[in-house]
């Protein structure tokens, strides 16, 4: 008798997650801004969708692309040529990310006419995470959407062994998975309707309708001999501070995992897409409000390009460089709507012109 | 690991716990697990020496000798950096940086205490030596007691090595542990680490007496859950392996004067603090009446606070509810002949007591919480001014302020008992529907509990 109080506890709790977060039933009401939530409305729209491989040009990339770029108004200056632009610029995403969305989306390799990669850089430069390998914001953002075997080959490429078993442990319970958004969804259930309602609405023209931020960092400099900064009038206490620390990063030395990790998984999506007719464009796309080449004079250009395959496009480095500029920031990442707007119209003239 | 563990015969099971546990201390530390089994080799032979000598004086100095070596051992890692200061002092010592550097073995108060413990029984006549080092090794090592206690006696642990372990599976007392564990994971990862997402937002430089006095009373809670969730699991594992623990709580906010509350909040070292401490010092003291009595309770209560670390603010908290216990003690008996000739005032004196000794509990506890004596009385001086009003300097979210309250008022429903029935009681009762209990924890904890949680804070201990 006591034996089954416990087979039935987790028979029934087991059953509970299958229903509920394995079959995906409450994706349904995860928080559309979350970083997983927008990769699930992404994933949900873009499989929905009626495509058309001749026009069709996806920009993958994380927030600086959610906000500087407009895919309604690169789709109205595309012109009489009528590229579709979809956003894919989803907060928090990276290469390994993009590369399990497009398995996920794309799982006949055909749907793109083009699918842009947004760099941060094509040099080796300091970046903030030592692994990124081990980056667990991934699962977060992937798990609610892979299948078993997607999540259990995602396990694989985690360097320790903890973080692999509890990548596969997902693939058995779910629930742990959706606890952040599950407690947001208590405090705040009307917001969360709102919220689910105002996403079905935007359906596959997600963001059309946003305009990006107004503000500018006007005034920002940075003397990198004396390493003394210069503040825009506007910004707060916690804002400056948010502006140094960003900056702090500039005393660290290069990443040899980032380098590692960027070679492996933009391999991977360029080999993925091989005997596709899809091209595979990389970008760098304007990341500070402060010249690259000002920032990292020395910094060397990376293995990823240096070894890119044949199919691979690469956008010039110059092409977008007037736009690391104060006045095209709102912040130390994410362009204003006015970078947005010539940063959307001169990526559009160069895709007609070269693809 | 218990599939294997009963499929053993059962003179190989305490063999198996202890190579579970170990496995389990050796994977922390490899030199704190040569320590832990250097110290338990010795106390092994010291105990049979002191059984088997038929000289008191013998007795006497392998018992001496030995405790005071654990107790130096365990100042050494208690006051480090005093110790680091002091050599640093004298020029010629090259030790500064040997103190400096020293990190406490995880555990080393609880099994020490234990080593103390079974070595004065022994010499005290109240239990034979143990023979059998493997059970000695697993007293001192077993591993859901080790990182947090409770410090279980020798005695009791040894009879159920005898008894116990040796029996077959028993379901119930695994139904039982996995509930004890579920409850432990509970109370720390929906509770305690929830009230912590409010608490450590409010730090010092906080100045406001609102915000400040919700910190001390969601710091007193989480505390309580956060130490009670760790005691549970312990217990827990321990079941599952045929083992009952001594638990370290009995519902301490119903506690009506501190005296009580110390008989109710970690009961196993205040326990063991009275058996070893405070009555070898009453008989010391018998003869000094009042005044001896109220130097025992201030010597047990400094201890127990320098148990905790080594610093003036852990001094302060026993020294304060040194002055909490004697002040009531000698104020006992007066209180006592006044509501006996108003009975109709024993509830509200039931009531009132309890939230003077929360509040008596929450004040002392800012000396153990902030690492300085000034920051504390800082703290303190703000909330009893009721300096600058409802005013939060930090940036609170409100859902973590109503989540932060909502949890403490569970914490509160825990602590002060009210009408919920104890673990054990309610697993004697309607059996048939604990599947649906069982099924209900589960899913609070897989989806209201804290992903950053931070670490049990009696680990540190």
């Amino acid at each position: 008798m006591a034996t089954s109080q416990i087979a039935k506890a987790c028979f029934v709790f087991i059953l509970f997650d299958i229903f509920i977060f394995q079959l995906g039933l409450y994706n349904k009401v995860m928080s559309p801004n979350s970083m997983a939530g927008m990769a699930y409305y992404f994933v949900k729209y873009e499989k929905k969708r009626q495509v058309n491989p001749e026009k069709d040009i996806l920009i993958l990339g994380d927030s600086k692309i959610s906000e500087g770029f407009s895919a309604a108004r690169a789709r109205l200056h595309s012109g009489k040529i009528g590229f579709n632009f979809i956003q894919g610029g989803i907060p928090g995403t990276t290469y390994r990310t993009w590369y399990y969305l497009l398995k996920t989306v794309d799982p006949s390799k055909n749907r793109y006419r083009a699918i842009i990669l947004t760099l941060p850089s094509y040099r080796k430069i300091p970046y903030d995470e030592l692994i990124p390998e081990s980056r667990t914001l991934d699962i977060e953002i992937l798990a609610p959407i892979l299948a078993k075997n997607d999540l259990i080959e995602l396990g694989t490429h985690y360097p320790d062994l903890l973080s692999q078993l509890s990548i596969w442990s997902l693939s058995i319970i779910k629930a742990p998975l959706y606890r952040s958004d599950i407690q947001d969804f208590l405090f705040s259930p009307i917001l969360r309707k709102n919220s689910i309602a105002w996403r079905r609405n935007e359906a596959d023209h997600y963001l059309d309708s946003y305009q990006g931020h107004s503000e500018s960092m006007d005034g920002l400099s940075i003397n990198l001999t004396t390493h003394e900064i210069s503040f825009p009038k506007r910004l707060t206490g916690s804002e400056k501070k948010s502006v140094e620390t960003r900056y702090t990063m500039l005393h660290k030395k290069e990443s040899d995992s980032y380098e590692e990790y960027s070679l492996k998984w933009l391999n991977k999506i360029v080999r993925y897409y091989d005997e596709s007719k899809t091209k595979i464009i990389f970008l760098r796309c304007p990341t500070n409000p402060i010249p690259e080449q000002h920032l990292y004079p020395s910094g060397k250009v990376s293995d990823f390009l240096q070894h890119a395959e044949a199919n691979i496009k690469v956008i010039d480095d110059d092409l977008f460089k007037d736009l690391e500029a104060p006045s095209y920031f709102f912040d130390t990442f994410h362009m204003n709507n006015k970078g947005r707007n010539i940063f959307s119209d001169r990526l559009t003239d160069w895709l007609i012109e070269n693809i | 690991m218990c599939v294997f563990f009963y499929a053993l015969a059962p003179k190989w099971r305490p063999t198996c716990c202890l190579i579970l546990s170990y496995f389990f201390y050796f994977t922390w530390s490899i030199k704190g697990a040569i320590l832990l089994i250097t110290l338990t080799t010795l106390a092994f032979f010291v105990g049979i020496a002191i059984e088997t000598s038929n000289s008191l004086r013998v007795k006497r100095i392998y018992c001496g000798f030995f405790i005071s070596s654990l107790i130096g051992i365990l100042s050494i890692f208690k006051f480090n950096v005093e110790l680091a200061h002091l050599s640093n002092s004298f020029e010629n010592l090259n030790s500064t940086h040997f103190f400096a550097n020293l990190i406490a073995p995880i555990g080393i108060s609880y099994y020490l205490f234990k080593l103390i413990s079974y070595i004065l029984e022994v010499y005290w006549e109240n239990q034979q030596a143990q023979k059998n080092f493997i059970w000695l090794a697993l007293y001192t090592s077993f591993f859901p007691q080790i990182i947090s206690g409770p410090i279980q006696r020798s005695e009791s642990f040894f009879s159920q090595l005898k008894t116990d372990v040796s029996h077959s599976f028993d379901i119930k007392k695994f139904e039982y542990g996995a509930g004890l564990i579920f409850l432990g994971i509970i109370e720390k990862t929906v509770i305690a680490d929830r009230i912590g997402t409010f608490v450590y937002k409010i730090d010092t430089s906080e100045v406001a007496w609102v915000p400040l006095l919700l910190s001390a009373y969601g710091y007193t809670l989480m505390l309580f859950s956060d130490f009670a969730g760790v005691t549970h699991v312990a217990l827990g594992l321990g079941y599952l392996f045929s083992v009952k623990g001594p638990d370290n709580f009995n519902r301490p906010f119903s506690a009506t004067n501190i005296q009580d509350f110390w008989r109710r909040w970690h009961m196993s070292l205040t326990t063991w603090l009275s058996d070893y401490v405070f009555l070898p010092l009453r008989m010391v003291f018998r003869n000094f009446g009042n005044f001896g009595l109220s130097i025992s309770i201030m010597i047990n209560l400094i201890l127990i606070g320098i148990w905790h670390g080594s610093g003036w603010n852990y001094v302060a908290f026993g020294c304060l509810h040194g002055i909490f216990m004697i002040g009531s003690f000698l104020t006992l008996k007066k209180r006592n002949s006044f509501f006996k000739k108003y009975p109709a005032l024993t509830k509200p004196r039931t009531i009132v007591g309890q939230i003077v000794t929360f509040h008596m509990v929450c004040l002392a506890l800012l000396f153990f919480r902030y690492s300085s004596v000034s920051s504390a009385i800082n703290v303190m001086l703000n909330i009893v001014t009721f300096k600058s009003g409802f005013h939060f300097s930090s940036q609170i979210d409100y859902t973590i302020l109503i989540s932060s309250l909502l949890a403490g008022l569970v914490a509160i429903y825990l602590s002060a008992g009210l009408s919920i029935p104890t673990y054990e009681e309610f697993s004697n009762k309607n059996r048939n529907h604990h599947w649906v209990i069982y099924t209900i924890a589960a899913l609070i904890i897989a989806l209201l509990g804290i992903d950053s949680g931070a670490q049990f804070i009696y680990a540190k201990f």
